[in-house]
């Protein structure tokens, strides 16, 4: 699969690995992709969204999502306007559990990390934009289109910094 | 910020794409608490079959889908 990525574009799936085994976590998600793309502020994910994502302000984002279930703030905003207040339900449920409970186990650094289903989609609907633009390689632009596009946790964090499929998808490359 | 409805109205299309993000929303969240239980049940000593019961799913079932994490 990875013949089809560009340079640029290997280098933060490889970042992406190494995000994740720093932090521990269980498999190599979403969260990992976004910010391997956006490690460097001067790096072509940070141009397509105008400096308005910043690497601190994502892992801000993501980690409040992890310790409320995996919903991001757009998550939560939807789902309130149906009457449902998620820090109400995921406090009730876990207070007896602990504050770190709704957080995986992390693990150790040099075992088999796998990639999330969630991560695996991102991959193959980046793939899928390259092909739909006939590119001749995924790159930067088309990973972060498939974060985007995956409706996931990342879309909704994307969301709620203002980064949306549609506004990227007219930015020019 | 943007609310569900703004979002919504953005697409043109209003109670489809509220309504499914909402399920896709709250899927994920069960997945997440789901996870937190088992883990928990799990570090207190409770056997597979017993927390397969409770889930009412079968032991392979819960053991498959949680048994890698630890």
């Amino acid at each position: 699969m990875f013949e089809r990525f560009t340079v640029p574009a290997r280098l933060v799936v490889k970042a992406a690995v190494e995000e994740s085994q720093a932090a521990g976590d269980p498999v190599i998600d979403e969260e990992h992709l976004a910010y391997a793309l956006f490690r460097d502020p001067d790096g072509a994910a940070a141009r397509l969204c105008g400096g308005t994502v910043t690497l601190d302000g994502l892992k801000a984002a993501f980690a409040a999502a992890n310790r409320r279930g995996g919903l991001s703030d757009t998550d939560t905003a939807a789902l309130r306007e149906l009457g449902i207040d998620v820090d109400e339900v995921v406090a009730t449920f876990t207070s007896p559990l602990g504050p770190d409970a709704m957080l995986p186990p992390r693990k150790a650094a040099n075992r088999h990390r796998p990639f999330s289903k969630a991560a695996k989609r991102v991959l193959t609907l980046a793939l899928q934009e390259g092909v739909s633009r006939r590119e001749r390689a995924l790159d930067e632009r088309d990973l972060l289109l498939g974060l985007l596009r995956n409706k996931a946790l990342a879309a909704g964090v994307f969301e709620g910094l203002g980064v949306r499929y549609t506004d990227l998808l007219t930015h020019p490359a | 910020m943007t609310g569900a409805t703004d979002l919504a109205t953005d697409a043109g299309d209003t109670d489809p794409q509220v309504g499914l993000r909402a399920v896709a929303a709250l899927r994920r969240l069960l997945e997440h608490l789901e996870s937190a239980q088992v883990r928990s049940a799990r570090a207190k000593g409770w056997p597979w079959q017993q927390i397969a019961d409770e889930l009412g799913v079968t032991r392979q079932a819960v053991h498959k889908k949680h048994g890698k994490e630890r």
